[in-house]
């Protein structure tokens, strides 16, 4: 049986922080529906943790950063690590990455599997208000990432715009998913089997039932 | 061996020395049969074929500043990168100096390639680390010693300050010096007219380098009414871009303003015949991790007159390829060039002597096979 598999990226997957919320829900509806996911993500030292088809991957990170920034950009060299030997150990389908502070990682997981990339920005700098002096190198990110992206998704009306007139991107690209939404587990499942049914379509495979 | 070469600039565009040394190396590699492609920056997207290299230039993004611009370089070399290593897979990357930590890292660590760090210089060196933008510099040189295989110093004096500094375990630290391409200087037929820059009895003393403090201009400056005062035919003739206006001033408001030509950044070709034309070059540096001036006078038979510090250490010879000088001591670096200028015969001999020497130890074939072990090294093919 084909097994769907997963690499999602979080900055860090802590109880409370809105991000490893809503990664935490992603992964247990994937993992109801025969998915397994590998999530990655910042944490004080390298481990994995597995509970049935959700596998938690954390990295450690010593350099400390002059600002969030290039904290972010070399941390994300971590996570390209640690997606490379996940894909080499177990393999992913689709890789989901979350906000500017992981799309590095994920489009590097993308050039170097080919497989599809899904990008969840959960706000733009621009909404933060562009206050940084970084502020530019981060939209820069933001839009590279929804340039590399399959699909953005986001979680309001108010992203959704901003990453239109803001940054940009076409709207049938961007997807709004919120998460206390009716039905929005189907959604999920929706978003991903039509990103898995991209990947076939790149790869030229067949999946089997 | 295919070989990914990291560095911010590269010819034609040309700041300091780090272009130049990778330019010499990646043509000596390409000789010795590498396949070597390099990343470095560029306004647009271009990859042009140079001497047998392929060199991929790689726009950066919207960056306040240096460290944020260096970031987002390496995002794109790196996509580069992964592009390239789908025809044929790098074996090594070689990242040259902070600037190329992120992209270095970040190929090493997506294609799981060895990575190679040469350090030219240290921003401790440079500037000293006095906030928190000098410290991230220093920071990013650590990472850069802590994540390569493999770590390169240019200088014999540097690979101890880098010792110091980074704490990296010995089997790993590496000195190789710079080298020079002694044949460009032969072949190289280009004459300046003499009267552009001194009368024809005066000789020319050269100073070439970015006029940085680090390079010591100032000491220099303060040296010439000493030398004017016993050799009254001396024409300084100070060559490199950076504070021309700042140390045009500064002469003049010693009174050496005539006496003193400020060229700004000259063409190469301009400057090998400066190299050829001049009695004796000066290297009057407080911090120099190598200093490639000195091979660069060798190789055109002059001799040079050179601070005691770092890699100058090593490549003047005292009283065989040149002289040194005390650092930053104005009246030492006076002594030793009137010395020079009033012993024509024995500057002369010395300057020969500078070029057997380069010739030995010091030409790009060399170089390059100790880069190349390095790599060799970062493989585990060889201890």
């Amino acid at each position: 049986m084909f097994v769907k598999k997963i690499l999602m990226l979080a900055e860090r997957m802590q109880p409370g922080n809105g991000v490893s919320d809503y990664c935490g829900k992603l992964s247990s509806i994937l993992s109801e529906n025969g998915y397994e996911v590998h999530i990655a993500f910042f944490s004080g030292s390298d481990y994995t943790e597995r509970i049935g088809n959700i596998y938690k991957h954390g990295i450690s990170f010593v350099l400390h950063g002059n600002n969030l920034f290039t904290w972010a950009m070399m941390m994300n060299n971590e996570l390209k690590r640690r997606g490379r030997e996940i894909f080499n150990e177990h393999g992913f389908d689709v890789i989901h990455a979350n906000d500017w502070l992981t799309t590095p990682a994920g489009i590097a997981m993308k050039k170097l599997t080919g497989k599809p990339l899904l990008v969840t920005i959960h706000s733009t700098e621009n909404e933060r208000g562009f206050s940084d002096p970084q502020s530019p190198s981060i939209s820069d990110i933001e839009w590279w990432a929804c340039y590399e992206a399959a699909k953005v998704l986001v979680s309001s009306q108010r992203t959704f715009h901003s990453i239109k007139n803001d940054l940009g991107v076409p709207a049938e690209k961007i997807d709004i998913l919120k998460l206390h939404d009716d039905s929005w587990q189907e959604r999920v499942l929706d978003i991903y089997s039509r990103a898995l049914v991209m990947e076939n379509v790149i790869h030229g495979e067949q999946t089997a039932d | 061996m295919k070989i990914l070469m990291a560095t911010w600039e590269f010819p034609p565009f040309k700041v300091g020395g780090i272009g130049s040394h990778c330019y010499d190396l990646c043509k000596a590699l390409t000789e010795q049969g590498a396949d070597v492609h390099v990343v470095t920056f560029g306004e647009q997207e271009k990859k042009e074929i140079v001497d047998g290299i392929n060199v991929h230039r790689i726009p950066s993004g919207h960056a306040p500043d240096t460290i944020s611009w260096a970031m987002m370089l390496g995002h794109g070399m790196e996509k580069k990168a992964i592009e390239l290593n789908k025809e044929e897979k790098f074996d090594v990357v070689h990242a040259h100096d902070w600037m190329m930590v992120p992209a270095g890292v970040g190929i090493k660590k997506t294609l799981d390639v060895p990575m190679v760090f040469t350090l030219h210089s240290t921003e401790h060196g440079r500037s000293g680390i006095h906030d928190s933008y000098t410290k991230m510099i220093n920071d990013l040189e650590w990472y850069g010693t802590y994540e390569a295989n493999e770590i390169i110093t240019v200088g014999s004096d540097f690979y101890k300050e880098v010792r110091w500094l980074f704490h990296p375990p010995e089997n790993k630290l590496h000195y190789i010096p710079n080298g020079v391409d002694v044949d460009r200087f032969d072949s190289s037929t280009f004459s300046i007219d003499k009267n552009d820059y001194a009368l024809d009895w005066e000789k020319i003393v050269l100073f070439v380098g970015r006029l940085t403090h680090q390079k010591g201009v100032e000491h220099l400056i303060k040296a010439m009414p000493a030398v004017l005062a016993e050799n009254s035919g001396a024409k300084f003739v100070i060559a490199g871009g950076g504070a021309v206006d700042y140390y045009r001033g500064m002469a003049m408001h010693h009174g050496v303003g005539s006496k003193a030509l400020f060229t700004g950044y000259v063409p190469e070709n301009v400057l090998l015949s400066l190299f050829k034309t001049s009695e004796v070059t000066v290297a009057p540096s407080i911090y120099e991790p190598f200093g490639i001036v000195a091979l660069e006078a060798g190789a055109a038979r002059k001799p040079i007159v050179g601070s005691y510090v770092g890699g100058l250490k090593e490549t003047i010879v005292h009283n065989t390829t040149g002289l040194h000088s005390y650092p930053a001591d104005y009246k030492s670096i006076a002594a030793q060039i009137n010395t020079m200028l009033s012993d024509p015969g024995w500057s002369k001999s010395m300057g020969l002597n500078g070029r057997k020497r380069v010739e030995k130890n010091y030409r790009w074939n060399r170089i390059a096979a100790l880069t190349f072990k390095c790599y060799l090294k970062s493989l585990g093919v060889i201890e």
